[in-house]
């Protein structure tokens, strides 16, 4: 630390080339904080349960057979020959799945004539035993029984039922107190509703759209020409349970499988394009962090050279090598810390615009501090083999060169 | 010094460029080393004043024997009791006048107001006290030569080492800078100084030879008057 006065000194005499090094870290750090939060805040959406035990689940889209008087003995039959095949634990119609991308939604009103909804809700529809076989998290009210359940083919809003509601929409429902949804009436497609229970969770088709959260379950098996069972196998079955589903089907003649996927390969699908672009941020912050300390490296390497003299001066003069190895760590630090602090301003302004326009979360404190403790240690790596180099130049070097 | 060489070894050719030879320097003489170009005359300066090691011989300094020194312990024993003048001053640009004195300094366990004192007590002696804000480029070569000798005695060291100090002034500049390190001689430091001047090598007590890496000694005018 002996050295410090002096350098601060220097430094400010040099100017163009401590400057261009501070603002190089001082611009890594804006990027690197912004973008580490943007990942973190997309993992957090990522990371939100669908409400579904996705765990060795798959859907398979597939058709039934007509004419239509035969939908529902088509239902039953594929049920039931579905389930008998082994390795298979659950399995339910279902009229779509979270994250799928393809769904349904309904606005739902408090009251029938009332102007404005509540809000939309997705929608799904199965029978009496979702709850179960989804593994869904029932958290008030009451399950669904099978004298809840009724067979359509028009559709699951226009039939007044018992049903299921998700506490994020029954937090819209009953804004006070969302347990006292349960019992309440509300109307979709001009029919009433009653809330029978509420579930944890079950999120709706579409991971960007606002209303991914809130979401209606109907005891309404909706039997169209197109169907979704939802299967889970026993573990370790699953790869098995999907080849014989898929071979069970097939057994069906004029059966069209339209698409079988794991739930796995559904989010994978639905979060694509986050995936990619929290890819994307991270190679740019990896590339500043090499450019960075790639500048660093290469202004000491250039500065030790440049500095040869000077350093055999000061070695002559009864600098140690320690000291002089030290002198170069200190003279980065300075400038490190520098563009560091610039950048902590810079940074947290540049949070505050994207909290302003693009309702990101500002980067939080920790983050902050921790970014500018790699990047410092980071500098310092970069600076300490020249700075060892220096330490090795020969005091004799004083008297030699001219 | 006894028996002490030098030999230099570059990929296999071993440039000797100091034959052994034995010598002995007192505290508070004033010893000129001169020589043609090529001869050894700093080979010998940085041994002396521990800046390369040599390769043969003993060398004591202060009774003790240098080849057993750490780094560590020569860079102190440079830093507090020997001073340096290079031919080409080598002050740091980026630093004025008063941290280019004050940088040996820091190295030691001065106070701020100690160091402060020396500096200026070494910048009053070479008549420069009032520039010391001013950086090297806003001096002469005679001035930066002084400002170089102000860095050398201002830790008060035994020994003064000075390689052709004069040898980028011209001849008033270099009478100043003569003057001042005998002043300084007279004090009581020794002072060993290469010069390829004749007549300033006679101001020496003594005058050490140096012909293709051999040492030799001659009575300056100045011992002869005296015996
Ligand atoms: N690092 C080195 N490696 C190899 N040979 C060297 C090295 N340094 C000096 N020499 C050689 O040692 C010999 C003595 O060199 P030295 O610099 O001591 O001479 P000098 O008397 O100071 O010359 P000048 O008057 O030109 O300064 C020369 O032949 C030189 O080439
Ligand atoms: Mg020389």
């Amino acid at each position: 630390m002996k050295d410090l006065a002096p350098i601060i000194k220097a430094l400010f005499k040099e100017k163009l080339v401590p400057f261009l090094l501070i603002l190089q870290i001082s611009v890594t750090f804006m990027v690197m904080v912004n973008a580490a939060n943007m990942i973190s805040e997309r993992e957090k959406l990522m990371s939100r349960p669908t409400g579904v035990d996705e765990e060795n689940a798959f859907y398979v889209l597939t058709n039934l057979q007509g004419p239509s008087e035969k939908f529902v003995a088509n239902l039953s039959h594929d049920l039931a020959s579905l389930r008998a095949i082994e390795g298979v634990q659950v399995v339910s119609p279902l009229n779509g799945v979270p994250l799928g991308l393809w769904g349904n939604y309904v606005s739902v009103y408090r009251n029938l004539d009332d102007e404005y909804p509540i809000d939309n809700a997705g929608y799904y529809g199965s029978d009496e035993h979702i709850v179960e076989n989804l593994g869904l998290n029932l958290i008030a009210g009451e399950n669904l029984a099978l004298s809840d359940t009724t067979v359509s083919m028009t559709g699951n809003h226009n039939i007044s039922s018992s049903i299921l509601i998700t506490k994020a929409f029954a937090e819209l429902v009953s804004p006070d107190d969302w347990r006292q949804a349960v019992g309440q009436t509300i109307y979709t497609t001009n029919t009433p509703q009653r809330i029978k229970g509420i579930v944890e969770a079950m999120q709706g088709a579409w991971p960007r759209w606002y209303g991914v959260n809130g979401s209606i379950i109907y005891p309404v098996i909706e039997v169209d020409n197109t169907i979704r069972y939802f299967v889970r196998a026993e573990p370790g079955q699953l790869e098995n349970v999907m080849e014989e589903v898929n071979k069970v089907l097939l057994n069906t003649p004029g059966r069209v499988i339209e698409k079988m996927q794991t739930m796995e390969e559904v989010r994978l699908r639905a979060y694509k394009d986050d995936n990619a672009s929290s890819k994307l941020l991270i190679s740019v912050c990896v590339g500043l962090l090499f450019a960075t300390s790639l500048g660093i490296y290469g202004q000491a390497r250039f500065s030790v050279n440049r500095r040869k003299r000077q350093i055999g001066t000061r070695r002559a003069l009864g600098a140690s090598k320690g000291q002089v190895m030290r002198f170069f760590m200190l003279e980065n630090a300075v400038v490190s810390l520098t563009g560091l602090v610039i950048g902590f301003i810079a940074a947290l302004s540049l949070s505050e615009q994207f909290a302003q326009h693009f309702g990101l979360t500002p980067v939080p404190l920790p983050y902050l501090l921790s970014g500018m403790a790699a990047l410092f240690v980071l500098g310092q790596l970069s600076v300490s083999y020249p700075a060892l180099q220096a330490s090795r130049v020969e005091p004799a070097i004083a008297t030699r060169s001219a | 010094m006894t028996g002490l060489a030098k030999a230099y070894i570059t990929s296999d050719i071993k440039t000797q460029a100091l034959q052994p030879f034995d010598l002995a320097i007192g505290q508070g003489e004033f010893v000129s080393v001169i020589g043609p170009s090529g001869s050894g005359k700093t080979t010998f300066l940085n041994i002396a004043g521990l800046l390369e090691n040599h390769s043969e011989g003993l060398y004591e300094l202060d009774g003790q024997d240098v080849s057993k020194m750490s780094d560590k312990q020569k860079s102190a024993y440079r830093n507090e009791k020997i001073g340096f003048v290079f031919q080409s001053f080598n002050l740091i640009p980026e630093l004025n006048l008063y941290d280019n004195i004050d940088m040996p300094l820091r190295y030691r366990k001065f106070n701020t107001k100690e160091r402060d004192e020396r500096i200026m007590k070494a910048l009053e002696q070479v008549g420069l006290a009032g520039r010391k804000n001013h950086y090297p480029t806003q001096l002469s070569g005679g001035q930066q030569q002084r400002v170089a000798i102000a860095r050398a005695i201002a830790g008060s060291p035994r020994v003064i080492f000075a390689d052709e100090p004069t040898g980028n002034l011209d001849s008033k500049m270099a009478q100043g800078i003569m003057t001042l390190l005998q002043d300084i001689n007279a004090s009581g430091t020794t002072i060993i100084m290469v010069t390829h001047d004749n007549e300033q090598a006679q101001l020496a007590q003594r005058i050490v030879q140096i012909k293709d890496g051999v040492l030799s000694e001659e009575s300056s005018i100045l011992t002869q008057a005296i015996a």
